[in-house]
Formats: structure tokens, C-alpha cells, sequence
């Protein structure tokens, strides 16, 4: 089943969401949060089936302080004893203040093809892009995204057993459920605040430094497709890389304009997606044929209808490059 | 062995032949005595300045010394050797790993950990270094290494502007007859891919400043090293248990500092508050005792004290039971002579707690 239209969650999408991410979903709590949610093309009068969810953040940390891992490097060297030593360094830091934040996504994978699931989080990715540029004054310079590290089957991390557990003697995973995302803001206090060289950790927990947990690939190939890199910062529970970008440097930010949509007879050839904005501030993104023509976007009745809108409305829209629908 | 015929002195030229002997007994823990002749004979010929110059102390200075048993089976032989650095880590830094502990806390998960880190830091680096320990085996229980080990800090007492007012000592740390060593392996093998022997060669003569600037600068968390090697954190060799002994009792503190290297304890004080500093005396010598005295058994006249003449160039200390207090002392002859006074002139005196002689 293909995702073909992302817009903000309701309550009555929650039940879903939970069962992606194994948690209660919760609407955004906070202002600056937008919780999104792709659905698959279905008849109007059936319920939308759900394939995916992404949270889209402001600025991450300004409330609640965030912290991560910068992986450094240090180099111990002496020609006279032809020593040369590369160290990896661990400091604990609040690097990404600020930065805006693609942050639990989550998505169906049962029963889904692997090229699905990859379409609907293209569709998520993209469409989040789309409301960041569309609102770009919102947003921070930066953007990032944690990725989920290495775990064994009963949850445990090797790279916490190596490091946090010596700081933190608790059961991370019940500190996790008992306080929420906050918790690595609390326990961020009882890392350690110097530099780790991380030669001095067992090789699971180096080997698992900047890893991807398996079942977050996927997420990682769509992401790093979009720009986003690991430029040296990871979780501090799982080591999970961060992948982060410059807001503007990105393509899918750059490239989205204003148009006005105009019926057309035909489908155009050119796939687009396109956020229109309806009445109260809702808004959905759905990805389309269309024909650009100076500012004017032809798409067919259909496509109008999808987006909910009357021919001469002002639309944000760019063409998916290389995309096809 | 009759403490009487022990003779502390200045070490000269005279006793290269004896440093050789015991650089090369004593496998462990002497990384102030190669076995190594040329080296050798340098530090006696740079030892033998220091005693003789009477300029101001330049940090420079080694003072090497020497306890000789006179009454020895086969004449007189040179039994234990020790020596003072004026300052450590002259012209350049003197690294140790500086113990400290902090406590990381959050009131949100109800918890608190007190965390044992180790700073690399230099704060010993100027403080007068006392090295160079060693008594032969057959000694050890004895007085001799009583005098040789603070018969130092009567030349340190009487010739204070020649040192810091601050004092350290290293000690071996913990490592097998291969030259496996735990602190080693956890730390400073991750920087360097060598053994420990093999590193120990390499700083041999030369400051260790040079290796140190290798090792991580920023804390090391006590907690991630293997369990070998924290339990290795301070803990001392047992060839150093003797002279570690002695430095206790004269006051020094050895919670603060360990070796860089192996992990072995380093103990600080301030001079003036060591006992044998504090409790030490000067005396004026009477006229010269009629007996000579005997054995180690003879009831003397007082406890065991350390008596030292006020020379620098020949600095000589003796063993012999006084009066506990009094500005005067009587000596036998053979005191005299060895410590090459006369009556009259004055001497330094500390005595050795009954639970020590």
C-alpha cells in the first residue's frame, strides 16, 4: 500500500501510531511541535488507513536541555618513538541546541513491502522538509535526526553496558518509562562531563559507537537520500547516530516555491508535492503530476480534490528530482 | 650487625662500584639507579658537586648517600644506597596522576555517584624527590635502613635552603616477575604498544615528562578501567614496603598522588612537619666518651637517636642511644671520627621511636 498524502494527527490517529512505536502516542505537546502522519489514497467515505508518523520540533533542548555524545578524535603522536595514535573521544555537550529536530518516526512494517515502507518515508521526510520551507522562518538553521543504535534482543545496549551503566547504576529502560524523553536529560548529570577516550570502553561498546539499530536502515538510506549526514554526534544511551544538515543547504528546502494550482485537462508529466493550506490552519501534502508553467501549477481535478483546495489557490510545492510516483 | 658500625655518609666516586652492585639487585622499583656504569658514575660525579657546591640550589642538584657497615665479616662494605632530588622534574614538568573523586548527582532520578577520577596534573613538580632506596636484603631488619632512609632528612633539616619546603617520594608499583603491570596494561598501553619494562628503558635516565605528554590529558574514570587495575591504584610493590613503611611514619600522605606508569603510590609533605625535620635538634657536643659502646643489646644511655655532623661537603650520620632532650651530647670516639667533629662543635639529633629501633 502506498502513502499518498501526509497531514497533522488527530486524536483519532494515536491508536495507530501506538502501534508502530510501542508507545502511547501523544498529540504535540508542546507549541512547537507538529506530529505528521502519512496515509495511504483510499475512497473518501472508508477510514484513511495510517502508514507512518514523523514529529517535526522547532528547536530541540530550549526547554529541557538535550545532550549528546561528540565523537572527537585525538591524535598522541611522537616521531622520535614512532608512535602515531588516533584516539576517539566521547564529550558529553549540548552541541545541537536549538537545531530543529525530525524525531519519532515511526512506521507500519508489517505485511509492507521494504520498497513501501521506503516510499512512506520518503513521503514523511519530504512533506516535513515541505512544512519546514513553508514556514521557514519557524525553523532553525540546522535540522537534525536520531537514529536508534545497536541493541541486543532483551533491549540492553552494548554501548551502555560499556559506558552509562558504570554512571548510572538504574535500569535505563524502566528510567525511560518512568520519566520520558527526559530522561537522558537527567541522566545526563551523572555522565561523564570530561572527555572519554573511548579506547578505555570494551570493543562492543566502540564497535557500536555511530551504529544503526537494524531495523532503523531503512530510515537512515531515506534520510541520508534527503542530506542529512552523521557529522560526529551520537545518543548518549545507545551511541545511535545523529544525522543533521544545514536547513538551506538542503534541496527539498530549497527548491519549494509558491504557486497557484490551475486545473488542467491532463495529468501533468512532472511528479510534485504540494502543501496546501486549507481553512484554520489545516494543511495536508500530497504528492502529484502537475505542469509548471512560470508560477502557475496545472494539476488535474482529482489532484485538486486531493488537495482540498478550489483552482487559484496559493500552494508551497517543488518537484520531487529523480522521483517517480 | 651492631648499629654502631653503621655509617651513614655522602656518597663519592669511591662507591661506584657498590651502585653498580645494587643497580643491578635490584631488578624493580629503582628507575633512579640503571644498571648502567657510565650513567652511574655521571650521577656520582653530579652528586658529589652538589654536596661540595655551596651556591644557591639551582633544582638541579642529585644528593646520593650511602650506609657502609663497618663491623661487615669481610671489612667494611657499602649495604643500602638513597638519594634526594632538590627539585622534581628539574626543567621540566614532574607528572602524576592527581586522585580525586566527584559526585554526580540528580535530584530527578533520586540518585547520587561518587566517582573516583584520576587528573594528570604537575603539582608535584618542584618539590624535593626523595629516591634512589635501597638496602640489601640481609639488612632489612635492621636499623640500617632507619638511617639510610632519614638520615636524608637530617641533611634536608640542616641545609633547608638547598630544598623546597615541599617533599615527595615515588614508589614501585604493582607488577609480576615478567613485567606484567595492570595499571600499565589499562592505561598507558592503549598510548604507547609497548611493555612495561620496555617503556621503562625508554625513560631511563631521561625526564618522563617526555613520555607523559603522551598519555590522555583529560581525567581518566576510575570505573571503566578493568577491575585489575583499579584495585592496582595506589597499591605498592612488595620490594617497597620497607621504605614506604618508614616514609608513614615520618608523616607523609599517600592518598593523593600515584604513579603515572604503574599505578604505585606517591607520597607528599610538607619538610617541617616530617618527624624526623620537626623532632630533630642541635646539640653541642661535650667531651668524648671514655667507653666504647658495645653491642646492639648493651641497655644504653636513652633511645636510639640519628646523629648527624653539620657539614655539607662531609655529611656523615651515626647511630647511637642519647639522652632524649638537652643541648648537650656525648659521643664516643669512633662517632666522633666518623662524623669528623670534635668537641664543641654541634651536631643534629633525632631519635627513633622505640616501636621503630
Amino acid at each position: 500500500m502506498k502513502a499518498a498524502l501526509v497531514r497533522p494527527a488527530t486524536p483519532a490517529d494515536l491508536a495507530a501510531v501506538s502501534t508502530w512505536t510501542g508507545q502511547t502516542g501523544t498529540l504535540p505537546a508542546a507549541a512547537d511541535e507538529t506530529l505528521l502522519v502519512a496515509q495511504a489514497a483510499g475512497p473518501d467515505d472508508e477510514p484513511a488507513v495510517l502508514l507512518g508518523a514523523l514529529r517535526l520540533r522547532q528547536a530541540v533542548g530550549m526547554a529541557l536541555p538535550r545532550v549528546w555524545y561528540h565523537v572527537g578524535c585525538t591524535v598522541h603522536a611522537a616521531s622520535e618513538l614512532g608512535l602515531f595514535h588516533r584516539q576517539r573521544t566521547l564529550m558529553l555537550g549540548h552541541d545541537h541546541t536549538g537545531a530543529s529536530e525530525l524525531a519519532d518516526i515511526a512506521w507500519a512494517r508489517q505485511d509492507t513491502a521494504l520498497s513501501d515502507q521506503a516510499t512512506t518515508l520518503q513521503l514523511l521526510v519530504q512533506a516535513a522538509l515541505l512544512v519546514i520551507a513553508s514556514h521557514r522562518a519557524q525553523y532553525a538553521e540546522r535540522l537534525i535526526t536520531e537514529l536508534p543504535g545497536p541493541r541486543d534482543s532483551a533491549g540492553q545496549s552494548p554501548f551502555w553496558q560499556g559506558l552509562g551503566r558504570h554512571f548510572f547504576s538504574g535500569d535505563p529502560q524502566a528510567a525511560a518509562h518512568a520519566h520520558g524523553p527526559a530522561w537522558r536529560t537527567h541522566v545526563s548529570a551523572l555522565l561523564p562531563r570530561q572527555p572519554v577516550y573511548t579506547s578505555f570502553l570494551p570493543a562492543s561498546a566502540q564497535a557500536a559507537i555511530a551504529q544503526v539499530h537494524p531495523d532503523a536502515l531503512l530510515l537512515r538510506e531515506v534520510l541520508e537520500q534527503a542530506g542529512l549526514r552523521y557529522s560526529h554526534h551520537v545518543n548518549v544511551e545507545d551511541a545511535g547516530p545523529v544525522l543533521e544538515a544545514s536547513t538551506d543547504d538542503l534541496e527539498s528546502v530549497r527548491r519549494v516555491r509558491r504557486w497557484t494550482v490551475a486545473e488542467a485537462a491532463q495529468e501533468g508529466t512532472t511528479v510534485f508535492l504540494v502543501l496546501a493550506e486549507g481553512p484554520g490552519g489545516a494543511w495536508r501534502v500530497v504528492r502529484l503530476r502537475a505542469h509548471a508553467q512560470g508560477s502557475t501549477l496545472a494539476v488535474s481535478a482529482e489532484a485538486l480534490h486531493a488537495l482540498g483546495v478550489a483552482a487559484g489557490a496559493l500552494v508551497w510545492a517543488a518537484a520531487l528530482g529523480g522521483e517517480t510516483g | 650487625m651492631n648499629p654502631h658500625h653503621l655509617h651513614f655518609r655522602a656518597a663519592g666516586p669511591q662507591d661506584l662500584a657498590a651502585f653498580e652492585r645494587i643497580a643491578a639487585a635490584s631488578a624493580t622499583g629503582i628507575t633512579t639507579l640503571p644498571a648502567d656504569s657510565a650513567a652511574l658514575r655521571d650521577k656520582l660525579e653530579r652528586s658529589a658537586q652538589a654536596f661540595a657546591s655551596s651556591d644557591d640550589s639551582s633544582g638541579e642538584e642529585i644528593y646520593l648517600f650511602v650506609v657502609e657497615d663497618l663491623g661487615a665479616p669481610d671489612g667494611p662494605r657499602v649495604v643500602g644506597t638513597s638519594g634526594i632530588a632538590a627539585s622534581a622534574g628539574f626543567a621540566d614538568r614532574f607528572y602524576s596522576y592527581r586522585n580525586e573523586m566527584v559526585v554526580h548527582a540528580s535530584r530527578e532520578l533520586a540518585t547520587s555517584n561518587r566517582i573516583h577520577t584520576l587528573h594528570l596534573c604537575h603539582d608535584l613538580t618542584g618539590h624535593t624527590l626523595l629516591t634512589s632506596f635501597y638496602i640489601e636484603p640481609a639488612y632489612e631488619h635492621t636499623l640500617a635502613p632507619q638511617l639510610l632512609s632519614r638520615g636524608r632528612l637530617l641533611f634536608i633539616a640542616e641545609f633547608p635552603k638547598s630544598f623546597s619546603d615541599r617533599i615527595a617520594a615515588e614508589s614501585p608499583g604493582l607488577s609480576d616477575d615478567s613485567g606484567r603491570c595492570p595499571f600499565w596494561d589499562a592505561v598507558g598501553r592503549r598510548f604507547f604498544d609497548m611493555d612495561y619494562p620496555q617503556v621503562e628503558r625508554l625513560t631511563g635516565g631521561r625526564n618522563k615528562a617526555f613520555i607523559a605528554e603522551l598519555m590522555p590529558q583529560s581525567p581518566i574514570y576510575v570505573p571503566l578501567l578493568p577491575e585489575d587495575a583499579q584495585w592496582a591504584i595506589g597499591q605498592l610493590h612488595p620490594v617497597g614496603e620497607l621504605p614506604f613503611a618508614i616514609l608513614l611514619d615520618e608523616g607523609f600522605d599517600t592518598e593523593t598522588y600515584v604513579d603515572i606508569f604503574d599505578g604505585g603510590p606517591t607520597v607528599d609533605g610538607r619538610v617541617a612537619m616530617l618527624k624526623s625535620v620537626a623532632g630533630s635538634r642541635r646539640c653541642v657536643l661535650g667531651d668524648v666518651l671514655a667507653d666504647i659502646p658495645g653491642d646492639t643489646d648493651a641497655a644504653g644511655d636513652g633511645p636510639w637517636h640519628l646523629i648527624s655532623n653539620t657539614t655539607r661537603q662531609n655529611f656523615s650520620a651515626v647511630l647511637r642511644r642519647a639522652a632524649p632532650e638537652g643541648e648537650r651530647m656525648t659521643l664516643d670516639a669512633p662517632a666522633l671520627d666518623r662524623l669528623a667533629a670534635q668537641p664543641g662543635q654541634a651536631v643534629r639529633a633525632a631519635s627513633l621511636d622505640e616501636a621503630v629501633a
